[in-house]
């Protein structure tokens, strides 16, 4: 069975239109665009204007991977007014549309009937979880997206053996890597299915190699790519992995994403289970066990996707006013930071930093950074001022090369001093020029 | 060397052919007048406004490198959806049927290959064809002794024919193709090298694939690959090479209805088109190119023949030095040929063709031609972090670039990888992840080739066959 182009353009536009009727929703529930999205539109902003901040936010963190930020680069290159969100909502759809389009034809090559594709795509676009990631991130959104790419090339691979599947096999789980944290254990995943169905194929053992290295290279040179930007952009390979807590790395990956409280691991579960369902409605000829485990598993999550629909309703709400007590402390804080900016320079600290951005894109004095031992202070005849989150500003201690560069102690032989301010959610630091001892 | 109009068309060139399609001269007026007015604008801008000049130059080059990746992925795309083993079954069981075979010629040109004409016999011999219907056509130059004495002693069989070509010049592969073109007797005609193993059925499947296909079809090429791709690195990198070109580029040139640069063997011709079109051109080292381009400027299409012709790749550096630097220069004259009368070959080709010939016989010249200039900036930007490098590098021209260097490359080695993948070569997919440094080979022969085409424009690089270890071995 074929899908139609008909077929596969009104799926993508359907999924594209419903997320982006999400994310305006979003934005007439909080008065606010989504964090990551204005984070990256400023990232992507700042890259146009060949600062440092941009190059420096592009690679800086394991926590904010480089694709995501990369896909917002060419729909900045567009007219749009600078503060626009445009590009935000443009990978909004394109997201969103394009995992219902891989979900939809591997449905339709598995010959599901048009009844439960049509269901599960309805359930796809109202779903709060998915609601949630694709019209509030783009990381999380594009690892979906990826995950059905991932799923859809492995289904093609193991039933034709093209190497077009096969592209979409590798490719999309090393993309993966540098969308989202989360991306790893898709890797790794896809890695040991594909390493189980190459041993029950039954290959020669050296085409079982040959299957592996193909499928890792991608995901190598996708890591190796990052490291080396880091090495040139930050002048230390592995500074994008400072702030990775190994040993709860799984609870920080799929518990904190972002700072907030998208429901990405039930998210990805139950999108993996469909498709994984998919794949065994393809088996039903094969006796009346598999049919029926098929239709078992098939009919398990739409009633797992409804079951959830209410509480997760429940949480996108909660999460939505969070959001929108975040929206009202910033505008506060917008405030705070305007009266700084008017008499001295601004500089903000962190990903998080970009929230004022929009606000404060007009005012002159506000320069964005990330490493406080690259930080070139220009504040001969103006006063100065860090902007950090407050809780942030454990993590982010100015290091030695800052403190030797800018002594906080009244009474050495230089320049400055740092006095702390606490604000609601940020700490402003005074840079106070001292005169030397005579 | 003379110019067209002094040569003897009856001995040089085929009724049919246009002289002034020939590579035996090099830039007509109009062409040396465009070469000097862009040398002259390039010179004079880099002298008065060198920034933004140097700027300019970059960004053409930059976008340039962007179509050419983009048309690359474009082309292999629609074929990596084929299944070649499916395709290749329901052929044969097709070939299987075949009655009333039209006689075949197969045109053998031979130079001091006297080591490897017992292969080539016994290769020939394999093919599954009546030998009553093949018209085999082993074609020698006359101070070639050893080869004549050779053959000789082999005293090959009735199909065969043995022509020895009278002296003259210019000493090319076409001129003796040419000769053996106009005793040909067959309905349709194919061109094997001295080591040359092809399929055993591939004569009947190309007979089926001409019955099959549309009237305006005239040639089939097979698809190219080495028997001794383990032998070393450099063979290694060639069959990737080789894997990905044939396998991949060629038939999605094919299939998008694209002019096809035919491949230096293994076209198979159907005889009366071949003639009215006059053969090769004998001063052009890459007459295999143009005379794709050249069959589909006279509405003429090419397809690839779904069969195999092993061959042996250069296994010694100078060889394969050689070999490569001859095909740019003919690929350099090919393109230039072909421009001659840009208008003329925009109405014949139409735009999007005129394009992918430009993508397919230029770009490939000027990618690599410029590689090593982009590679070296690359290298020297890295060691230096130099800020007068980065003013070329504007954000939009930087955020291209990198593209090109970080997608665009990968996109390469990784379809090479895949190409001997897809061949079943599982043993080459790692050595072909390395591929780059077989790329900055191909640069380095390719200004040899580019320089040549100034000072020995006609002169043919002879590619010494029998190295392989294999043969060796036997």
């Amino acid at each position: 069975m074929k899908s139609s182009r008909w077929e596969n353009s009104f799926v993508f536009l359907t999924a594209a239109l419903f997320f982006l009727y999400w994310a305006r929703e979003f934005v007439s529930q909080t008065g606010f665009f989504a964090p990551e999205i204005v984070v990256r539109s400023g990232l992507a902003s700042d890259l146009w204007a060949d600062q440092i901040s941009g190059r420096q936010g592009l690679l800086c963190s394991f926590w904010w991977p480089p694709l995501p930020t990369l896909l917002y680069l060419p729909p900045g290159w567009l007219p749009f007014p600078a503060k626009s969100f445009l590009p935000g909502l443009l990978i909004t759809c394109l997201t969103g549309g394009l995992t219902a389009f891989f979900i939809n034809r591997l449905a339709v090559r598995n010959e599901v009937p048009c009844w439960y594709r049509w269901l599960f795509l309805l359930l796809f676009c109202l779903h709060p979880w998915y609601r949630q990631i694709f019209s509030g991130t783009s990381s999380h959104g594009l690892l979906l997206t990826l995950l059905a790419a991932t799923f859809y090339g492995f289904a093609g691979w193991s039933q034709e053996r093209k190497i077009r599947y096969f592209l979409l096999l590798s490719i999309s789980p090393a993309l993966a890597i540098i969308s989202s944290p989360a991306g790893i254990f898709l890797s790794v995943g896809v890695l040991l299915l594909l390493a189980v169905t190459s041993i029950r194929a039954g290959y020669p053992w050296r085409r079982q190699q040959a299957i592996m290295l193909l499928y890792l290279v991608p995901a190598v040179y996708c890591g190796g790519l990052w490291f080396l930007g880091n090495w040139i952009v930050m002048q230390d390979a592995g500074y994008f992995l400072r702030w990775v807590h190994w040993k709860n790395i799984f609870q920080e990956i799929f518990l904190s994403a972002c700072g907030s409280c998208y429901h990405l691991t039930e998210a990805m579960l139950l999108l993996s289970a469909w498709m994984f369902g998919l794949l065994l409605f393809k088996l039903r000829n094969r006796g009346n066990g598999v049919c029926l485990l098929s239709w078992l598993v098939l009919h398990l999550i739409l009633a797992t996707g409804l079951y959830s629909f209410p509480a997760a309703s429940r949480d996108l709400r909660r999460s939505q006013a969070l959001w929108k007590n975040t929206c009202h402390q910033v505008r506060k804080d917008v405030k705070v930071l305007q009266k700084f900016s008017r008499e001295g320079q601004l500089y903000l600290i962190d990903f998080s930093g970009y929230l004022f951005r929009p606000v404060l894109f007009s005012c002159p004095g506000v320069k964005h950074f990330f490493d406080l031992s690259r930080m070139n202070l220009e504040m001969e005849h103006r006063p100065a001022y860090l902007v950090i989150p407050a809780e942030r500003w454990k993590q982010i201690l100015p290091p030695d090369p800052f403190l030797s560069q800018y002594p906080v102690l009244p009474g050495q032989p230089t320049d400055f001093l740092l006095t702390e301010m606490v604000c609601d959610s940020f700490t402003i630091f005074r840079l106070i020029l001292l005169r030397p001892k005579d | 060397m003379k110019r067209p109009e002094t040569f003897s068309a009856d001995y040089l060139f085929l009724p049919g052919f246009l002289p002034e399609e020939s590579a035996c001269f090099r830039l007509n007026r109009n062409q040396l007048l465009c070469v000097f007015l862009a040398l002259t604008a390039l010179t004079y801008g880099l002298t008065h406004w060198p920034q933004p000049a140097l700027f300019w130059v970059n960004l053409t080059v930059t976008v340039f490198y962007l179509a050419f990746t983009i048309y690359k992925v474009v082309l292999i795309w629609p074929v990596s959806g084929n299944e070649n083993e499916r395709q290749r079954n329901s052929c044969q069981n097709q070939v299987a049927l075949l009655e009333d075979l039209p006689v075949y010629t197969i045109l053998v040109p031979l130079y001091q290959e006297a080591e490897m004409v017992r292969e080539t016999i016994s290769a020939l011999d394999r093919l599954d064809y009546p030998a009553e219907c093949l018209d085999i056509k082993l074609l020698l130059e006359a101070d070639d002794i050893s080869t004549i004495e050779a053959l000789r002693k082999i005293n090959p069989g009735p199909s065969y024919e043995v022509m020895v070509l009278p002296p003259g010049l210019p000493r090319t592969k076409p001129r003796a193709c040419n000769e053996g073109l106009k005793q040909a007797r067959g309905k349709y005609l194919v061109i094997y090298d001295a080591e040359d193993r092809p399929e055993p059925d591939q004569l009947k499947k190309a007979v089926l694939a001409f019955e099959e296909a549309a009237p305006e079809v005239a040639c089939f090429q097979a698809r190219l690959n080495f028997y001794n791709a383990s032998q070393n690195l450099l063979t290694t990198w060639f069959t990737a090479e080789y894997s990905t070109w044939f396998d991949l580029y060629l038939p999605g040139l094919a299939r998008l209805e694209a002019p096809v640069p035919l491949g230096g063997t293994s076209n198979h011709f159907r005889m009366d088109v071949l003639k009215a079109i006059g053969g090769w051109d004998p001063f052009n080292v890459a007459e295999d190119c143009d005379l794709g381009i050249r069959l589909y400027r006279r509405g003429w299409r090419t397809r690839i023949l779904e069969s195999t012709t092993w061959e042996e790749a250069c296994s010694r550096l100078s060889d394969w030095w050689r070999q490569r630097s001859r095909w740019v220069k003919g690929y350099l004259q090919t393109y230039l040929v072909h421009l001659r009368h840009p208008g003329k070959l925009l109405r014949e080709l139409g735009w999007l063709n005129t394009l992918h010939f430009h993508f397919t016989v230029g770009g490939l010249l000027f990618c690599l031609l410029l590689n090593p200039v982009y590679w070296s900036l690359t290298v020297f930007w890295l060691a230096t972090r130099s800020q007068w490098l980065c003013s070329f590098f504007p954000p939009a021209v930087f955020f291209l670039s990198g593209f090109c260097l970080f997608v665009g490359n990968f996109v390469f080695v990784y379809t090479s990888a895949l190409a001997v993948f897809r061949r079943g070569q599982d043993r080459l997919v790692f050595p072909a992840l390395f591929i780059p440094v077989y790329w900055l080979l191909m640069s380095l022969a390719s200004w040899k080739g580019f320089w040549q085409f100034f000072f020995r424009p006609f002169h043919w690089e002879k590619t010494t066959h029998g190295l392989s270890r294999e043969r060796t071995s036997r």
